[in-house]
């Protein structure tokens, strides 16, 4: 009997296994038609999913699996993947800031051979120039993001009137709303030490004093009284904020907004106003959205300016079903596809759609209109992660530690000569 | 006769062996050789695919005078290690010596006591995850729901009653990492291996020979006499392969602070020092380098116990 | 003064049963805390109170079964575990024999096969995902085998020869005299005394590569060949935790391991303890 019981899992084991190794070979022989997207679990992929449908409807005979991840080591492992060479999927979503690195591997398939191409592109409708945003690597395009993620500045309506419009408007602002009984803190930023949010919001308030990390000529400026001047922004709100600070990320800070116990929060994701909108929170009716604090001028106007990436598919360049999946992408950028992406969580960036008078009554779109008009991206080098371990660094001892400003930013500045130099 | 036996069968028994040797080969010590191999690049995405450029020990020279986070990283190792095997050790003795009684539902408390040590890691830490989160934790809850303050787990705060020391305090936080945060990893820790070493040194406590008791009853020797002077002793061998064991299986500590902190400075032990060089910023050449520094340590620390008698052939 | 060695005596035994309570409570109820978020709603997880009474719900179970394919993924973990545990039984029975009984490479052996797991998995985390991409085996549920092979073949060496040095050696010498061949003795005799020890190796390698979450998301990252432990990772999503389904996958992963432990307690404790002693 037991015999018979082991033989009979070893032949089952066994047939699934090798079952398995055919259905790998079958996939690839469907004429191509078949493309597989690797993506990371979130409303963007749910939008992105209903463009697939209405994309499958048009084009009879096109099938589209999304392989779905969560974020626990999902950017890791799109490099991993893509840099090992997988065949595995055709299209990966990522974002933008880690796309550099892998144009310059040579892992990704540029556009422009599908883009001029009029037998694949109808570059006149497509209209290139209505989409502001388009990441390239040495002259060529990569990505034309599906979503863009920019900061926008959170408030409850019910605590405060009138919503920040400085760094010192925010800090008064949290002062106020500590402690109350509405509110535990008065204000949040996303500061979560280790991952890849912390040093894009503090990217926002250092230009806005005019600073930058790694200016146009390539030189390490971080060590600058802009600098300094955002640094101290960070330590004068420290009081006012969840003590540990350091560990909220998106999904932290989004709970806090949820549970209505923060006053404002500020620079944050724009995504999160249809998230709210599309969660069970008592609180999602009681957030207004505004654009981002800045720093007045001399001449009274204000100086913002927010960090923005994309969210966007990128074509592996093992793809074996490339026209496919540049069928797809075109269909996902085109007006349409925001359109529906749009009307499902996506983020629109398109300005025609922005600016749209049915689209004036909801505060969203005029607010991002203008943040779009403002955006900014960070500078987009092939060591961009390495860079982005240091940034992470400096604003967790900014806010963690006592250790003045001047040695932080002395530091900060070492490490990121010393990093440079390994790439020239 | 049986050298006869033996001899016959000198061939067999590495055919018998064979099946084993090449899966353990294959599967181990390849990949530490290609390991060693991409040491010696600079391997990194951009150059991946193309020519690599030879370094020589030039990742391992960038580790260990320029990355700022290497020595730090290895000296919290260090602490992790003391704090939670001490702790580890200190209750699961204790943990053995109030289980060294018959009572009524003994065996269902041990069953239970093997559930962290087999649990799925992942699962456990996103479970710890949940219990400390500062405003929806089960912890903080808890605290509030009884009328307490509600304490910052998961913050890189120092601990308030050491940090409160004049003067010394701040100084006390960082050279021995007394943070909230360090904390909480050591206590995930704590929980998930204190019921093995309490397994182990139970069983241990159970196979030594009775007598030694009576004998010490007799003598008139109180319960912590007979703890210090005669459990204690004839354990110690045992302890020390516990420790072996902890100490190995302590610098390959991933999931539960990964998910807990990801790579924040304040947790960052020796192996998330790893993955974030390997990972998070793909620098696989360094990644490698100190992957071999890491195998060189455990060697060391093999060796010396090997040496040191506390343990003899495996 | 009798009433009063009795008063000292309930106490000694209330404190005990006390400290019993504590311990079982400590290790018992993150556990359980697990299993009874499953049936609640994320909404009822994440809100401020504590919410012993609910109104269960399988909302959860739900969800990652009929959105998220949790059959395939159970499959898959299925046959890696399963898979993983018969191969390294099958290699790793015949070498401990040899290992026991002629301390085949001596004790040079016995550490080099201890070496062989100092390795820290994230170090050979690259080397793994280039061979394997060169053989073809990304995506392919051989690849989480061989890795998991890897992982848990010293083990199993060392704990299943300390095992076969507690059979007596001259049971076989009976059997050579009576001319059985060396294989003969190996299958029929040695292998159903070794049962204690084939069960408690077999036990490990299955919970292990069960468990196993570093390798089985860089290797087996497609929905097709996706394992449990990775598939629990996917519900913290790039926005938020969706802490019911992370409960409820937990929940699945969990249980075969709490059966396995209730029903196998014995051969765990000697696993676990033999393997630190020897």
């Amino acid at each position: 009997m037991k015999k018979v019981l082991t033989l009979l899992i070893l032949g089952l084991l066994s047939v699934t296994l090798f079952a398995n190794g055919d259905s790998a070979s079958a996939d690839v022989d469907e004429g191509g038609k078949t493309i597989t997207i690797l993506c990371v679990t979130s409303p963007e992929t749910e939008a992105l999913k209903v463009a697939a449908e209405e994309f499958k409807k048009q084009n009879p005979g096109y099938e589209i699996i999304f392989n779905e991840q969560g974020r626990l080591g999902y950017f890791t492992n799109v490099t991993t993947q893509l840099v090992g060479g997988t065949d595995e999927f055709d299209l990966v979503q990522d974002n933008t800031t880690y796309m550099t690195e892998l144009a310059a591997a040579g892992v990704l398939e540029p556009w422009d051979d599908y883009l001029n191409n009029p037998d694949l592109t109808d570059l006149k409708a497509y209209d290139l120039d209505d989409l502001p945003v388009k990441l390239t690597y040495e002259g060529k395009i990569y990505c034309i993001p599906t979503d863009l993620s920019s900061q926008v500045y959170y408030y409850r309506k019910d605590l405060i009137n009138e919503p920040a419009e400085t760094w010192e408007d925010l800090i008064e602002l949290a002062e106020k709303n500590t402690g109350t009984a509405d509110t535990p803190y008065g204000a949040v930023l996303t500061a979560m030490t280790g991952g890849p949010e912390a040093p894009k919001i503090f990217y926002t308030v250092l230009w806005s004093y005019g600073g930058d990390v790694i200016n146009e000529n390539g030189e390490v400026v971080v060590n600058s009284e802009a600098v300094r001047k955002a640094a101290e922004v960070y330590r004068a709100l420290k009081p006012y904020m969840p003590e540990d600070v350091t560990t909220y990320n998106y999904p932290k800070v989004f709970d806090a907004l949820k549970a209505g116990s923060v006053a404002q929060t500020g620079p944050f994701w724009n995504a999160a106003w249809n998230n709210m909108k599309m969660s069970d929170s008592d609180f999602k009716d009681k957030y207004g959205i505004a654009l981002i604090p800045g720093v007045r001028q001399a001449d009274g106007s204000i100086n913002r300016a927010p960090q923005t990436h994309g969210w966007g598919l990128v074509m592996n360049a093992q793809s074996r079903n490339k026209l496919a999946a540049w069928k797809f992408l075109y269909f996902a950028t085109s007006v349409e596809g925001f359109n529906i992406r749009g009307a499902n969580g996506g983020s629109i960036f398109r300005p025609s759609i922005l600016s749209a008078p049915e689209n004036a009554d909801n505060p969203y779109f005029p607010v991002m209109a203008e943040t779009y008009a403002l955006a900014r991206m960070e500078p987009l080098v092939p060591y961009y992660t390495k860079m982005h371990e240091i940034l992470n660094q400096m604003v967790a001892d900014i806010l963690t530690t006592d250790k003045s400003l001047d040695s932080i930013l002395e530091r900060t500045e070492k490490d990121l000569i010393t990093l440079k130099a390994r790439y020239e | 006769m049986k050298s006869n036996l033996l001899r016959k069968r000198r061939i067999t028994k590495y055919y018998l062996i064979l099946p084993a040797a090449v899966l353990l080969i294959g599967t181990t010590v390849i990949p530490i050789l290609y390991m060693l191999y991409t040491s010696l690049f600079r391997l990194d995405p951009v150059v991946f695919n193309g020519k690599w450029p030879f370094v020589g020990l030039g990742n391992y020279i960038d580790l260990i005078t320029r990355d700022p986070m290497f020595w730090s990283s290895l000296a919290r190792t260090l602490k992790f290690l003391l704090y939670t095997v001490t702790l580890q050790i200190g209750v699961g003795l204790l943990l053995a010596t109030l289980m060294y009684r018959e009572f009524k539902g003994k065996r269902m408390v041990q069953t239970i006591l093997l559930f962290p040590i087999l649990a799925t890691p992942i699962v456990v830490a996103m479970v710890w995850k949940y219990f400390f989160d500062f405003d929806t934790g089960f912890l903080n809850v808890m605290l509030k729901t009884v009328g307490m303050r509600p304490q910052p787990w998961l913050s890189t705060k120092g601990l308030p009653l050491i940090d409160a020391i004049p003067f010394i305090g701040p100084w006390l936080v960082n050279k021995f990492s007394l943070t909230y945060a360090f904390r909480t990893i050591c206590f995930v820790n704590f929980w998930q291996w204190t019921p093995f070493c309490f397994l182990v040194l139970y069983s241990g406590m159970t196979s030594l020979p009775s007598e030694v008791y009576e004998a010490s009853s007799i003598d008139g020797a109180s319960s912590w006499q007979t703890f210090r002077y005669v459990t204690l002793p004839l354990l110690s061998k045992l302890i020390w392969a516990v420790v072996f064991i902890r100490v190995i299986d302590c610098l390959k500590v991933y999931a539960q602070i990964w998910v807990l902190f990801g790579n924040a400075e304040t947790t960052r032990v020796i192996n998330i020092h790893l993955y974030t060089i390997g990972f998070t910023t793909s620098d696989y050449g360094m990644s490698s380098a100190l992957g071999v520094i890491i195998v060189i340590l455990i060697a060391v620390f093999v060796g010396m116990t090997i040496k040191l008698g506390g343990k003899r052939n495996a | 003064m009798l009433s009063k060695a009795l008063a000292i005596k309930r106490t000694r035994r209330a404190s005990f049963y006390f400290a019993i309570l504590l311990v079982v409570l400590l290790w018992a109820f993150p556990i359980l805390w697990i299993i009874l978020g499953s049936f609640k709603t994320d909404k009822l997880i994440i809100s401020q109170s504590l919410n012993l009474l609910f109104q269960p719900t399988v909302v959860n179970y739900e969800r990652i079964f009929s959105s998220h394919n949790f059959g395939k993924f159970l499959v898959n973990s299925l046959l890696v575990a399963i898979g993983t545990s018969v191969i390294v039984l099958a290699s790793s029975f015949p070498a401990s024999y040899s290992l026991s009984r002629f301390k085949t490479g001596g004790d040079m052996m016995s550490l080099g096969i201890l070496i062989t797991r100092i390795a820290p998995p994230a170090a050979v985390l690259m080397p793994f995902f280039i061979i394997f991409k060169n053989l073809s085996l990304l995506n392919n549920l051989w690849a989480l085998i061989l890795v998991n092979i890897s992982l848990n073949m010293s083990f199993s060496l060392l704990l299943m020869r300390s095992f076969i040095d507690e059979i007596p050696v001259s049971i076989e010498e009976a059997a050579t005299l009576e001319g059985a061949t060396l294989f003969q003795t190996m299958v029929k005799l040695i292998f159903p005394l070794a049962r204690s020890g084939i069960i408690t190796t077999s036990i490990f390698t299955f919970i292990f590569s069960w468990n196993e979450y570093l390798f089985a998301m860089v290797l087996c990252s497609s929905n097709r060949v996706k394992t449990l432990p990775v598939a629990a990772g996917d519900f913290v999503t790039a926005y938020a935790i969706e802490w019911g389904p992370v409960f409820a996958s937990g929940t699945l992963i969990l249980l075969p391991i709490l059966i396995l432990t209730f029903m196998v307690q014995r051969y765990i404790v000697k696993g676990l303890t033999v393997g630190a002693v020897k």
